[in-house]
């Protein structure tokens, strides 16, 4: 064991400045589950007021399930992550293979690279461009729509159009990063495979179908499993920023993240906010346990574990 | 998204809880150094009474960028009165409310901090939470001089379960009504009594002749936070439970199922189709009033004197009118006060340091207004601003007493006096000094607050169909638990009363 160490330290060494971050930001803070279980009543110190605060079980976790809109944001929250995570996987499959079969080399770095920008705007500042484009009486779309005879559309009260739009911005947003990812996994399949197809005779489709789709399988499994992780959350930015915490569109917009920051960004009780969090841990572990166990049935060696 | 968010913020804690220590006792040593040329090492961390401490004072405004300068000449003067320096931070407006709240919860030490609504410190969630410290034994020693110039109605109304939490800032100041500003402009243009305008219907004639006539001006201002609930009092924030004011029999109400509410939500909604409200008020966060927009009509708290900071941040002149009567209720006690953190290691000079800004002039008016001769001078006992003051342009009335801060140049003579006689014909609450205990209604409170901010600001802007959508609010709050909050206020109302 000890000479296996010695011999992979090198190896090993690289992966420190991962481990101690995953140490300090990732198990350091599970402390903080405590916090859920807990009556948080401040005396001196954080870990002295969480030592001396009461017990209480579940009580922090009722709020989440006290109502009707419990189930709205549960509902908001799984639906449009299963939504966001089947378009994530083929848009962007889609289209990596489209670029990689470009003649044009240049050409293809372009695209690639206006895809990609969105990725690195915030979503506060896509939030003022949507605002330019959706705003009640200086927007681009209503002014458009009245010069054309038509009335405005107030975007920010009508929540029958933002599946749809979220849907869209979200995918606008992330299109590029996992186009990125998709075209590395394809110029790393060996090159021999698509000489003996057209040798013999198969058409750029057959190739897609045989060659690339099935190479490209595993780490379609593993983007998925990472992504069923985070089922129970969402992005923050796109259903608080994006709708301009819009109270009209609460009934397609409030996720478990925005309902859990109204509330306690009024309340400020930390004792539930860690409930909540806590429970999107849990529900996300038992995702990826279940997703795991039935792509390891299907196929072992695709599963993550 | 948020759950990265939270663990961070715990990570952040982790590390802030587990260097606190050792910095705090170096930053001690450190102004040792300094002041008293000995270093004693062995009283390390200890405090004594003749060691300088470093008082961490966080208040809420934009931080102005002369801060240094001013914290520096502030300390100069409480090392020569109390043995103490002060370091003073602000927070701006909109992060005030998460800031401070990471603060309190990380255990992280400081020794003062302002607080308000739940928006601003919450100052009865986190009393109720321990963060503060109880104050009446060191409003007893310390304290004298505040307990001269507080309005005794303060401290009714800022005792919690029987402990005073909060030092009251607005001083004197205690009952700001509601009132509605006007530009000059305009109203003399038009000869328009705005004395006799009291309530949205008195506006319309009004709105209805400036909107053809004056159509580059905004004719009404609201946004994501408007809401109004003329002649009836909140129980608790965010929560539409009240009471009707002047009610001796405290019955609590649900808001949205008075009349007098639904009528107000109806004219709104005619003066939004008519075009009088900006269209994107419910979606339009709520900030200060920006400089050289063109609004006929807005509402704030104000009082005497509030016509020329407003005419100052609109950089037109503005006039206003009272639309209320003065009114002292438990929530407008605490509206604006300071409190000590219960992990202060400096309690009494914490509190002594408070005693000065309610009782010492200087030191009042340098935190106020900056430094005398560079950011402000004085003509004939009144404040004339220099060119440096916007380096250091701050909120007067979330920091001590305010009687003692030097009149504007543009202030009326009589601008004390004026106030006095507000605070005389103020109206005190039916339940001044009640505090509702939500731990029995937590989950509820939790779930309203979420319909509220979902309905609320539409409704309360005109921009949805009322019936409809009232309906559908109410049966929303019902599901709730509203009722149960309200039966809950009522008994504990009820017992309050009897124990009175």
């Amino acid at each position: 064991m000890w000479t296996r160490f010695k011999k992979n330290f090198g190896l090993t060494a690289i992966a420190l400045p991962g481990l101690i971050w995953f140490i300090l930001f990732s198990y350091l803070p599970l402390i903080g589950i405590v916090i859920a279980f807990k009556d948080y009543k401040i005396s001196g110190g954080f870990f002295e007021s969480l030592l001396s605060s009461k017990w209480v079980g579940f009580d922090n976790f009722k709020f989440m399930f006290a109502t009707n809109d419990a189930r709205i944001m549960v509902r908001n929250t799984l639906l449009y992550n299963m939504l966001f995570i089947v378009i994530n996987i083929v848009v962007p499959l889609f289209i990596a293979i489209m670029i990689s079969e470009l003649l044009n080399k240049r050409g293809a770095k372009a695209y690639q690279t206006m895809i990609f920008f969105p990725y690195f705007l915030s979503w506060v500042v896509i939030s003022y461009f949507v605002w330019a484009f959706l705003s009640p009486d200086k927007g681009l779309v209503n002014r458009l729509l009245v010069a054309m005879g038509a009335d405005g559309i107030s975007w920010y009260s009508e929540k029958k159009y933002w599946p749809f739009l979220l849907t869209f911005f979200n995918t606008w947003k992330n299109l590029g990063y996992n186009i990125v990812i998709y075209l590395a996994a394809i110029v790393g399949i060996d090159k021999t495979y698509y000489e003996a197809a057209s040798l013999d005779g198969a058409s750029k489709w057959q190739q897609i179908k045989h060659i690339t789709l099935p190479q490209l399988r595993s780490l379609v499994a593993v983007l998925f499993l990472l992504a069923i992780g985070k089922v129970f959350n969402s992005d923050f930015g796109l259903f608080y920023q994006v709708p301009r915490n819009s109270g009209a569109l609460f009934p397609v917009t409030q996720t478990v993240d925005t309902y859990v920051y109204r509330t306690f960004r009024v309340i400020g009780d930390i004792g539930m906010s860690s409930a909540a969090a806590a429970l999107q841990s849990i529900v996300g572990l038992v995702f990826i346990l279940v997703a795991n166990y039935i792509i390891r049935k299907i196929d072992r060696e695709s599963a993550l574990f | 998204m948020g759950k990265k968010l939270i663990s961070l913020l715990l990570a952040a804690l982790l590390c802030v809880s587990l260097f606190a220590g050792c910095s705090n006792t170096k930053n001690d040593d450190v102004k040792d150094d300094g002041q008293n040329g000995t270093k004693t090492e062995d009283s390390k961390g200890s405090d004594s009474a003749e060691e300088a401490v470093e008082l961490v004072y966080y208040t809420i405004g934009t931080p102005p960028a002369d801060l240094d300068k001013v914290t520096a000449k502030l300390s100069e003067m409480t090392m020569e009165k109390i043995n103490a320096k002060v370091k003073l931070v602000f927070i701006d407006w909109g992060d005030y409310g998460s800031k401070i709240t990471a603060i309190i919860n990380s255990g992280e030490e400081y020794d003062i901090a302002f607080a308000a609504g739940p928006d601003q410190g919450n100052f009865l969630g986190n009393s109720k939470k321990g963060a503060f410290a109880p104050l009446d034994e060191l409003l007893e020693e310390y304290g004298q001089g505040i307990l001269e110039v507080v309005h005794p109605a303060f401290w009714e109304g800022l005792t919690i379960d029987g402990k005073i939490y909060g030092i009251p800032t607005k001083g004197m100041d205690i009952a700001a009504p509601n009132c509605w500003m006007y530009p000059k402009e305009l109203v003399d243009k038009y000869d328009i009594d705005i004395d006799s305008i009291k309530t949205f219907e008195d506006l319309e004639p009004w709105l209805e002749k400036l909107s053809k006539e004056e159509p580059e001006w905004q004719l009404m201002d609201l946004d994501q936070d408007s809401h109004f609930a003329p002649g009836y009092e909140y129980l608790i924030d965010s929560v539409p439970a009240v009471i009707a004011k002047g009610d001796d029999s405290l019955t609590v109400k649900n808001l949205y199922e008075e009349d007098s509410t639904v009528e107000l939500l109806n004219t709104l909604r005619k003066y939004y189709k008519a075009g009088y409200i900006n269209q994107d008020a419910a979606i339009k966060p709520p900030s200060g009033l920006v400089k050289g927009e063109k609004v006929f009509w807005k509402q704030a708290q104000g009082g005497p004197g509030a016509d020329n900071i407003w005419s100052k941040d609109r950089g037109y002149p503005i006039i206003s009118s009272q639309v209320e009567e003065a009114y002292i209720s438990t929530s407008s006690t605490r509206e604006a006060v300071v409190c000590i953190s219960s992990n202060s290691k400096h309690k009494e000079k914490a509190m002594e340091f408070l005693n000065l800004l309610n009782t010492d002039s200087d030191v009042r008016n340098t935190l106020g207004y900056g430094i005398e001769g560079e950011h402000y001078e004085l003509v004939d006992g009144k404040v004339r601003f220099l060119e440096a003051s916007s380096n250091y342009a701050v909120p007067n009335y979330s920091l001590g007493n305010l009687s003692l801060v030097y009149l504007k140049e543009d202030d009326p003579d009589d601008l004390r006096e004026q106030v006095d006689k507000i605070n005389e014909s103020a109206v005190e609450s039916t339940m001044l000094g009640f505090t509702p205990d939500l731990e029995p209604i937590k989950n509820e409170i939790a779930a309203i607050t979420n319909v509220n901010k979902e309905f609320r600001p539409a409704l309360m802007t005109g921009s949805v169909d009322i019936e409809e959508n009232l309906a559908k609010f109410n049966a929303k709050l019902k599901e709730a638990g509203l009722d149960k909050v309200i039966e809950t206020l009522q008994s504990q109302l009820n017992e309050w009363k009897a124990n009175k």
